[in-house]
This record gives structure tokens, C-alpha cells and sequence, in this order.
């Protein structure tokens, strides 16, 4: 039974590593080209690519930026109030990871339409401003903080916890000691998060990496390419232009960019300790 | 002063909750009304955006019927949530009981399986379930995204079952028990609420996954996600009618977790160690 399931599991990446190899198109014939694919890739054979990469790295920077930084800056503000309060706006940031993809993006499709209905539109309305098709003129920076927020919403509860399981005589002696709200949190509670701040930028740096749902259904990577990234790119390549090769050879060089971060981070954390995500080491 | 600097956080996370209060709050308001302006004020409230409990749904030429597209989630959800919980105790149970070559392999290799990207893996899922002629089909598309939450829910039921000390276990096998049936009657009954908890959130998975129904089940059998997303996807977007349709995709997620999180609550009194 075990067996099973784990060829059944193993058994979509050994087809996809071998299509890699292929030019494999919508006649499924299994033409062994060699590394054709992965040199086009980067011998600049698809003129796309580079413009794919730099969205990416624009993507995950920003979205690691604003998941980590912002998730951390929402659960250090929530914690100083009042419970009842803290848990009402936490609850708030957490929606996004609760409602399914499809109603999320619906919910953003409405904020940004480009009709005057739209949200944004209808503002901008009131004070006898034109309509503007927000999703065509600014599609990354919207994808970016659409999708971060769903990441956020994890990372927000991570360092809550994190934040609560620091003793009160920690705070308390740097409150008895004169510092103000911002020294405790500077001088006693970061340097207490390091350990939750790392786990979760490694965690996210991958799951950006690898995002591609949101974006999907917010601009399908338009238009024209412009807020594609390469998890996607290796989607469109294989499902809409019917290229399974050579999309298979993008998302294995994917898979090659994840393993070694992952493995680094690994050698970095140490394997043990990532085992046990939700210990804080003080 | 003082109090100016007391209320800060509260008008700081008020401004920035601001948008996503009004998105959901717009799409109640917007499922009951005719039409709304920004965002909050319904003009006209009406019923008829829920006309689609009743009638067909126009959409292009096919008219699709709200009943069949949910049979065909419930199933694909409660399908993902059966097997997966079936698959997870089997797979946990001998990775923490039993001694085999190979399970520290198993166990690296599941944790660097977080690394391999969901794209990857439907490419691959979709050759697969093409050479076993299950493409399209909702048995095809329910094994595809088990697979996908397996690692997840094998270290979480791990977890479980590491927790029961062996002691109960080798009272059960002295008294004569089998091995199976040692795993019956006395593990079985102790793990149940971690059992619970997987199952519960491979339902959420299933009814909530939109990728995996869009790129392996097109076509005939549609399931919400995918037709909301057509919906979406049309030239002229019916806000009231996507409103309403979404606010009954969503609500039963919603009383899942809720279901959920008390399944966890358990989970946490009957995780202690021995």
C-alpha cells in the first residue's frame, strides 16, 4: 500500500524529469532531444525568458518583503492591544487564506475593475475622475501584494504565537527598566523572533518561488507577459501552447532553483530543527 | 498625549483592515442588491441574484445546473478526504511502528517534495492520469490532489501515532491481539481525532482547489471553482449573480473549518507524550 502510493506520488516527477528531454508536443510521441530545451532556455533561444526571470525576481522580493516584513509588523501591533481587538484584526488578515482562490480574486477583479462600477473606479468617479483599467497599466505591483497577503495571513499567526510565547518578565523588566514601547520591541522582542523571521523568509522564498495560482486567475500573466513569472510560464507553455517538453524543462529548472535553496537552508537551520517548525529558540 | 499614543494601534490596523472589510462586506451586500455604490450602499435589494438555486445558468451556449456542478464538488471533495485519510493512517502507521531500509529516505524525500513546485508535478500528474486513461474524470482529478496533500497529512498523522506509547500496543499483542487487530482496537480508537482533522482538511483542499479541477477537469463535469471562474472569465462580469454564487461556494468551507478547528483543539489535549 505504502509502495503504491509513493510511485504514485514519485511517479509524475520521473515523467516530467524524462519530458524534459523530449520535444514532446500535443502528439505525445517521446523524441529524446537531449538538453535541447534546457539550452534554449539559456543560450537566450526564447526571447521571453529574460523578461520572465526579472518579473520573478521583482515578484519575489517585493512579496517576501511585504509577507515577512508586514506579517511581522500586524502581529507586533495586534499583540500591544487589547485581546478581544487583537484577535478581531488578525481574523481580518486572515480571510484571504480562508476563502477559496476563485472568490479572493473575484473579491480584487471588483476592486480593480476597470468599468466605473469598480471599486477603485467608482472613487476616483466621485471626484470627476476618469476610469482607469488598473489590472492593464499596473499588473505586477497589484499581483504582488494580492498574492502576498495570502502568505501573510500564515506568516501573521507564526509570529503571533511567537510573539506571545516571550515570557512578560522579559517585557516587564525592560518596562521597569525606563525603555519606551519601541525599545522593548526593538531591543527585547526581535532579537526573540529571530529564529520565527528566518524559518518563515526561507518558507516564503520558496512558496513565491512557486506561486502561481493567484496570478493566474488575477492577470493571467498579462498583458502581454507582463506580471508572468516562471512557475506560470512553465504552465502556459505546457496546457496553452501544448509545448509539455519544453514547459517540463522550465519547471524542472524550478525544481533545480528549490532544491538547492532548500537544501542550503537546510545546511543553514539545520535538518533537525526545521523538523520542528513551531519550536522558538530563545 | 498619552492617549493619543494608546489609540494608535487601533486607528493604524483600522486603516489597514479598511479594504478587506469592504471587500467582504461588499460581496454580502452586492449578492442581495441590485446594484451597489462604493462598495457599501445597496440600491434595490433583491433576490434575484440567487435565481441561478432554481434555474439553469446561462452560460454561452451550455446551460448548467447549479445541483449537478455541487454533486460533482461534494464528491470530489469528500473523495480527496476519504482516501487521504485512509492512505495517511496506512502510510504513518508503518512509518512509525514499523523497521524498513529505506524510511529515513522516505521521510528526507517527503520534506524536499515541498521543494518541487505544483506546476511540475500537474504536468507530470497529467501524463499520468492519461496513460491510465482517468484524465478528465472526477476519480482521476480526486487521486491527483490527494496526492499532493500526502506528505502533509502522513508527518501529521507521524505525529499521532509517535504519541501513543508503545507500552499500549504491546499490552494489546501479549494479550494475543494480531498485529492487525492490535491496530483495530486499540490504535485506531486514539488516533481518531487526528484522522478527523486530515480528513476535514482535505475536504477544505478539494472544495477550495481551483488549479488542479481547471487544468485536469475541463469540459462536461464542471465543479464550483472552475465554474466561477468561467463566469469570471466572460466578457460582461455579472457581479450580483458571481456575489451570490460565491457566498454559497464559500459558506460551507467556512462551517468546515469551524468544524475543523474544533477537531484541532482535540488535537492538541491528545498530543501529549508519553
Amino acid at each position: 500500500m505504502v509502495l503504491f502510493v509513493f510511485s504514485f506520488y514519485f511517479l509524475p516527477v520521473i515523467f516530467t524529469t524524462l519530458m524534459s528531454f523530449t520535444d514532446m508536443d500535443e502528439t505525445f510521441n517521446w523524441n529524446f532531444i537531449g538538453l535541447a530545451n534546457f539550452a534554449k532556455v539559456i543560450a537566450g533561444g526564447d526571447p521571453r525568458i529574460p523578461g520572465i526571470i526579472r518579473n520573478t525576481a521583482i515578484y519575489v522580493l517585493f512579496a517576501l518583503i511585504l509577507t515577512v516584513g508586514l506579517g511581522l509588523a500586524i502581529a507586533l501591533v495586534t499583540t500591544q492591544m487589547r485581546e478581544g481587538a487583537g484577535i478581531f484584526f488578525r481574523a481580518v488578515w486572515l480571510l484571504p487564506n480562508l476563502t477559496p482562490p476563485v472568490v479572493y480574486i473575484l473579491l480584487w477583479k471588483w476592486f480593480f475593475d476597470p468599468t466605473p462600477y469598480g471599486f477603485l473606479n467608482s472613487i476616483l468617479g466621485a471626484f470627476g475622475l476618469p476610469p482607469e483599467p488598473w489590472l492593464v497599466h499596473y499588473a505586477l505591483p497589484i499581483v504582488i501584494p494580492v498574492n502576498a497577503f495570502i502568505g501573510l495571513s500564515f506568516s501573521m499567526i507564526v509570529f503571533t504565537a511567537a510573539i506571545k510565547s516571550i515570557p512578560t518578565d522579559f517585557i516587564n523588566a525592560a518596562k521597569v527598566d525606563g525603555a519606551s514601547t519601541w525599545q522593548t520591541i526593538r531591543y527585547v522582542t526581535l532579537p526573540l523572533l529571530k529564529w520565527p523571521i528566518m524559518f518563515m523568509t526561507a518558507w516564503h522564498l520558496i512558496a513565491h518561488l512557486n506561486s502561481y495560482v493567484y496570478i493566474l486567475l488575477l492577470t493571467d500573466g498579462g498583458p502581454y507577459y507582463r506580471s508572468e513569472v516562471w512557475a506560470l510560464y512553465a504552465l502556459h507553455k505546457s496546457f496553452d501552447y501544448y509545448e509539455f517538453g519544453y514547459g517540463a524543462a522550465i519547471a524542472m529548472l524550478l525544481v533545480a532553483v528549490s532544491v538547492i535553496l532548500t537544501l542550503g537552508i537546510w545546511k543553514l537551520f539545520g535538518f533537525t530543527r526545521l523538523m520542528q517548525p513551531s519550536k522558538i529558540e530563545v | 498625549m498619552a492617549k493619543l499614543k494608546s489609540a494608535s494601534p487601533y486607528v493604524l490596523m483600522t486603516l489597514a483592515s479598511l479594504p478587506f472589510l469592504f471587500l467582504y462586506a461588499w460581496l454580502i451586500m452586492n449578492s442581495f442588491s441590485k446594484q451597489v455604490s462604493f462598495g457599501l450602499i445597496p440600491e434595490e435589494l433583491t433576490l434575484k441574484n440567487w435565481r441561478f438555486l432554481w434555474s439553469p445558468i446561462p452560460w454561452g451556449l451550455a446551460r448548467t445546473s447549479i445541483w449537478t456542478v455541487l454533486l460533482n464538488t461534494i464528491l470530489y471533495a469528500s473523495g480527496v478526504a476519504v482516501l487521504q485519510a485512509l492512505v495517511c493512517t496506512l502510510a504513518a502507521y508503518a512509518l512509525s511502528r514499523m523497521e524498513f531500509r529505506g524510511k529515513t529516505l522516505i521521510l528526507g524525500l517527503q520534506m524536499l517534495l515541498r521543494a518541487f513546485p505544483g506546476v511540475l508535478l500537474l504536468i507530470g500528474t497529467f501524463f499520468v492520469l492519461l496513460h491510465l486513461r482517468l484524465l478528465y474524470t472526477i476519480p482521476g482529478v480526486v487521486l491527483a490532489r490527494m496526492s499532493m496533500e500526502i506528505p502533509y497529512g502522513v508527518w501529521i498523522m507521524k505525529g499521532f501515532f509517535d504519541g501513543v506509547p508503545w507500552d499500549i500496543e504491546w499490552a494489546a499483542l501479549v494479550d494475543g491481539c494480531s498485529r492487525f487487530q492490535a491496530w483495530r482496537k486499540i490504535l485506531f480508537p486514539l488516533v481518531i481525532p487526528g484522522l478527523l482533522a486530515i480528513g476535514l482538511f482535505a475536504f477544505l483542499a478539494g472544495w477550495e482547489d481551483f488549479i488542479f479541477a481547471y487544468i485536469l477537469l475541463p469540459g462536461q463535469t464542471q465543479v464550483l471553482s472552475v465554474l466561477i471562474q468561467g463566469l469570471i472569465a466572460t466578457e460582461v462580469m455579472d457581479y450580483g449573480l458571481l456575489a451570490a454564487m460565491s457566498l454559497f461556494y464559500v459558506a460551507p468551507a467556512m462551517i468546515f473549518f469551524l468544524l475543523a478547528q474544533r477537531a484541532l483543539t482535540k488535537v492538541t489535549i491528545a498530543g501529549v507524550r508519553p
